[in-house]
């Protein structure tokens, strides 16, 4: 084995190797352990210990406390958020969306991502019905298109779309779907 | 035995003989690591592939569902399995100065583990699969396993009952706990009721066959991939520096305080699941405890380099195992990290996790398992490494892989989570799953580009391996055993000490006298004078009783109380059993690996009850046998998908996703359509559930079969109703499929209904 020259008393690691253990020429040193190695260890305890008594006393939430927090963050924003975007969706609303650029293409972003998989890329139709002007059945208004979108048609398997999106997408997308 | 003093009556000086090492089981589970390693990284790479490029699902066999737990075994039990048997095997002979027991049993051993992996590589794609991870393989293999493990630890532990040395050396410490526990894991986590050849049911149920599953997947990479890596550590680290261990203190702190803390800390896989929250609390201060007596490893193994930097500069050996052990370091650090809750409801179910297991299993466990290849390769052919240069190649190959793997991980894990989680100004999801999923595309490619690195840097390997064994046929006839000289051990018979109390006590006994309290009192202070560990050290039988004491204390307070306490999970009503037809849906979930993508566990936080309906509750899963909450969300969450959808959109959603889901990674299942739905078991399915406690009526498991028949007509007739084009497929699988799909959820809307 390499050289086991003790060092000086100093060194916290004196590297002493120590008699007697060799084990196929494997030898050890009688170091003591690091002691930033030992406190640390013994702070993960203390920290554990403390985070049972403090879960216990209430004073960490807990799943349940946390899901509380939770709700009461998306119900401030719908709250907040909510009122200032706000919009009333009317016929006349509507009708001016048709003519407005950036509000269809918002549209269409939305109807690829959420109609599309149902209703076609193009409005061709598929699981649900087509809305492409030659092919489609449906004599609803513009603003009865969007009531469907928003509530939904349960019995056909069409879902509500205002616990996911907001009054203004579904007016675009609504929009939208009357160009194709 | 008899071969080994073979002859050393007539060569070996006095007082010394001959052993005669058992290299060529070394040789042959050094071989079968780098086999295996290859064919595990590969399927990796077109798993990884799969994720981006859905076409790579090349058939009914080697979908991503069905080829991932190929990956992670091939990776875990015969990658790092073969590479920790051929480093028990090597190390051990030598560490106690013995052949190993038995050439019998080293073969039984070889061979047998071969045969199970050659097992799991074809019934794994055949969709035979018990679904628990790491603990898929169908119980006839499993039982294999415990056979084998059984021989294995025969082998072992005669080896030390024969040893010469009396002590024994820390790297042995870690091979005993690895061989204690990975039995009691291994058996308690295979429990299952078989209702044919290949297909069996878990005999736990929901929230307690999670506990169990994840105490027993915790602890294998607690007692597979890390306490046999730390032996190997312990053994082939000094001997390449040729330093000695840092420090021997540091050695006994951190194996009795990693052996004893490891085993708590499973239900950190489950947090913010169904689990009681008392269970997750436990396995997460107990993970964040282990932090230290991880790292008392990394620390004994960096600091044993001391003063040999230079050395490591220019030897790939200590190179490779530099970079295992700060990687051991790093992920020990990260586990516990990521096993505390808040960053947990962050990082579960994401690609984070998959960063965090693969900077282990690729850095640690791999850069150890070459560090050792390379210094075993040349003393087990008796020649010199063909080329050092492809060795520094494989070395820095298999660091930009695992950096480029690790790093996209990370940022495509973090990404998605935090998306999942995100709501606009007005308190809607911002984003739709698969939004989530397009996103961290760009980050799967990446992944595709290290993996397949990585894989590249291990073939270099081989190559230089293959060449290395090509020199060795040049310059060598044969491979004989090593012999080696060493001294007839006398310990056993001369227990005496040197100032002879001991030898007092018991001469005394022996004439048949009384040894005084004095005598023996200086004999037991004889005997701990090198400390109290010195004397466990000399006894192998007691320092595995207590290291099976150890890991079984953890075990039962996390198990125990769980499966018996009452109240842990509580009833609802409104949950019934699945019906027959239901059930065959499942097994078709469970052939066809869709838990693999999918969970079925809607965590209790706003944005998973706003994306997916109301969070998991623990009574909802009594019937799931096994439970199906998965672990890794690449598809949505389906505990409450039944009835969002109709039939038609499922059945368009199997046959080809694309069409109703642009741009998703979801395999294609068009054998669905055409396989037909095979109710001949049904009917010892529903009894051997009924074994287990699921309330159904004999009439039930009797006629299980034309109920399963009379469900399916209704189905597909609904489904023909919907769309023609779907007519007509009353006894193909896709039926069964659909009624799963669609049961999942209601009953506990039932329940909400009802209030
Ligand atoms: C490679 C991972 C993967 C596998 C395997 C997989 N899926 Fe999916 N699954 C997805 C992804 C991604 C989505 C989301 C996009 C989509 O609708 O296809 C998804 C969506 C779904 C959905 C729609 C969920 C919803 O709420 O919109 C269902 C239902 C589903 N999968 C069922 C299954 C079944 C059943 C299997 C097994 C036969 C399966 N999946 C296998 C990835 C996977």
């Amino acid at each position: 084995m390499s050289e086991s020259k003790p060092k000086d008393q100093g060194s916290p690691y004196p590297d002493v190797v120590i008699q007697g253990h060799d084990y196929d020429g494997i030898q050890e040193y009688d170091n003591p352990m690091p002691a930033w190695w030992l406190w640390i260890f013994y702070a993960t305890i203390a920290w554990s210990v403390f985070y049972v008594a403090a879960l216990g006393m209430g004073w960490i939430d807990d799943y349940e406390a946390q899901l509380e927090r939770g709700e009461l963050y998306v119900a401030e924003l719908r709250a907040s958020g909510g009122e200032a975007m706000a919009v009333e969706v009317t016929e006349d609303y509507l009708a001016g969306l048709l003519e407005d650029q950036d509000q269809l293409s918002s549209g269409e972003r939305t109807y690829a991502t959420r109609c599309a998989s149902c209703h076609g890329m193009e409005g061709e139709g598929g699981i649900g019905p087509a809305f492409k002007a030659d092919l489609r059945e449906s004599e609803r208004t513009t603003i009865e298109l969007y009531e469907v979108v928003r509530d939904g048609i349960p019995a056909g398997g069409m879902p509500a779309h205002e616990p996911m999106m907001s009054a203004q997408d579904m007016a675009a997308v609504t929009a939208f779907i009357e160009t194709l | 035995m008899t071969d080994v003093r073979d002859g050393s009556a007539t060569t070996a000086p006095p007082g010394m003989e001959e052993v005669r090492y058992d290299d060529k089981t070394v040789r042959l589970f050094v071989l079968a690591t780098l086999l295996w390693g290859i064919v595990g990284m590969l399927v990796g790479v077109v798993i990884a592939l799969q994720l981006v490029w859905p076409a790579a699902n090349l058939g009914e066999y080697l979908t991503f569902g069905r080829l991932r737990p190929v990956h992670t075994n091939a990776v875990i039990f015969a990658f790092a399995g073969n590479a920790i048997f051929a480093a028990v095997y090597y190390s051990t002979q030598r560490l106690v100065k013995a052949r190993m027991a038995s050439d019998l049993l080293s073969k039984l051993h070889f061979w047998g583990w071969q045969g199970i992996i050659a097992a799991a590589a074809i019934t794994l794609p055949l969709g035979m699969t018990q679904t628990k991870e790491y603990a898929e393989l169908e119980w006839p293999i499993a039982l294999a396993i415990a056979v084998v493990w059984v021989i294995f630890a025969i082998n072992f532990f005669w080896t030390l009952k024969i040893r010469r040395e009396k002590h024994l050396y820390v790297a042995l410490w870690f091979y005993i706990a690895t061989i204690v526990t990975v039995a009691i894991l291994h058996i308690v986590n295979n429990l299952v009721i078989p209702v044919g050849l290949f297909k069996s049911y878990s005999i736990y149920a929901g929230v307690h066959d999670a506990m169990i599953q994840w105490w027993y997947g915790h602890n294998a990479v607690a007692f597979v991939l890390t306490t046999p890596f730390l032996g190997l550590m312990y053994y082939f680290l000094p001997k390449a520096a040729n330093r000695p261990i840092f420090s021997y203190k540091l050695s006994i702190a951190h194996f009795w305080s990693l052996v004893f803390i490891y085993i708590w800390a499973g239900p950190h896989h489950l947090h913010y699941t169904s689990l009681p929250e008392w269970a997750s609390t436990m396995g997460m201060v107990f993970s964040v405890m282990l932090w230290m007596p991880s790292w008392g490893g990394m620390i004994n193994g960096l600091f044993t380099l001391r003063g040999a930097w230079d050395k490591v500069r220019r030897d790939p050996v200590l190179k490779f195992f530099v970079v295992g052990i700060t990687f051991y370091g790093m992920a020990t650090f990260e586990g516990p990290m990521m096993s505390i809750k808040i960053v947990n409801s962050l990082s579960h179910f994401t690609d984070w996790t998959i960063a965090h297991v693969h900077s282990a299993a690729l850095g640690w466990n791999g850069f150890m398992t070459f560090g050792m290849i390379y210094w075993l390769v040349p003393r087990l052919w008796k020649t010199k490494l063909w080329s050092t240069k492809l060795a520094n190649a494989h070395f820095w190959l298999a660091m930009i892989g695992i950096l480029l793997y690790i790093v996209a991980m990370y940022s495509a894990g973090i990404t998605q989570g935090l998306m999942w989680r995100a709501f606009d100004e007005e308190g809607r999801l911002m984003y739709t799953f698969m939004e989530t999923v397009t996103a961290i595309m760009p980050m799967y490619w990446v992944r595709v580009v290290g993996g397949s690195i990585y894989l590249i840097s291990v073939l270099v390997a081989a190559y230089n391996i293959y060449q290395t064994i090509r020199q060795s046929r040049r310059e060598n006839d044969d491979l004989p055993d090593p012999v080696a000289l060493v001294p007839i051990p006398t310990w056993r018979d001369d227990d005496r000490a040197e100032d002879g109390t001991v030898a007092t006590v018991e001469k005394k006994k022996h004439d048949g006298g009384q040894a005084n309290i004095d005598d023996i009192l200086f004999a037991i202070q004889d005997k701990i004078k090198h400390g109290v560990h010195r004397l466990l050290e000399g006894w192998a039988l007691v320092f595995t009783i207590l290291t099976t004491i150890a890991v079984l204390i953890g075990s039962v307070i996390s198990i125990v109380p769980l499966l018996t306490m009452p109240g842990q999970v509580p009833e609802i009503e409104s949950v019934q059993p699945y019906t027959p037809l239901e059930l065959e849906g499942r097994d078709i979930y469970i052939a066809e690996g869709c838990h693999v993508c999918h969970s079925q566990m809607v965590r209790p936080m706003v944005d998973e009850i706003e994306r997916y309906g109301e969070y998991s509750k623990p009574g909802e899963d009594v019937y799931e046998y096994p439970f199906l909450w998965g672990s890794k969300r690449t598809g949505p969450d389906l505990a409450r998908v039944g009835g969002k959808y109709n039939h038609e959109w499922h059945a368009q959603h199997f046959l080809d996703p694309e069409l109703t889901s642009p741009g998703t990674i979801m395999p294609a299942y068009p054998w669905l359509f055409e396989k037909e739905l095979d109710l001949s078991r049904t009917s010892r399915k529903l009894a051997a559930m009924q074994t287990l406690g699921v309330p159904y009526t004999d009439e039930e498991v009797e006629n299980a079969a034309e109920l399963a028949q009379a469900q399916a007509a209704q189905v597909a007739q609904e489904l023909g109703i919907q769309n023609a084009d779907f007519a007509g497929l009353d006894n193909k699988q896709v039926i069964a499929l659909i009624a799963y799909m669609q049961r999942l959820g209601i009953d506990i809307q039932q329940d909400q209904g009802d209030r």
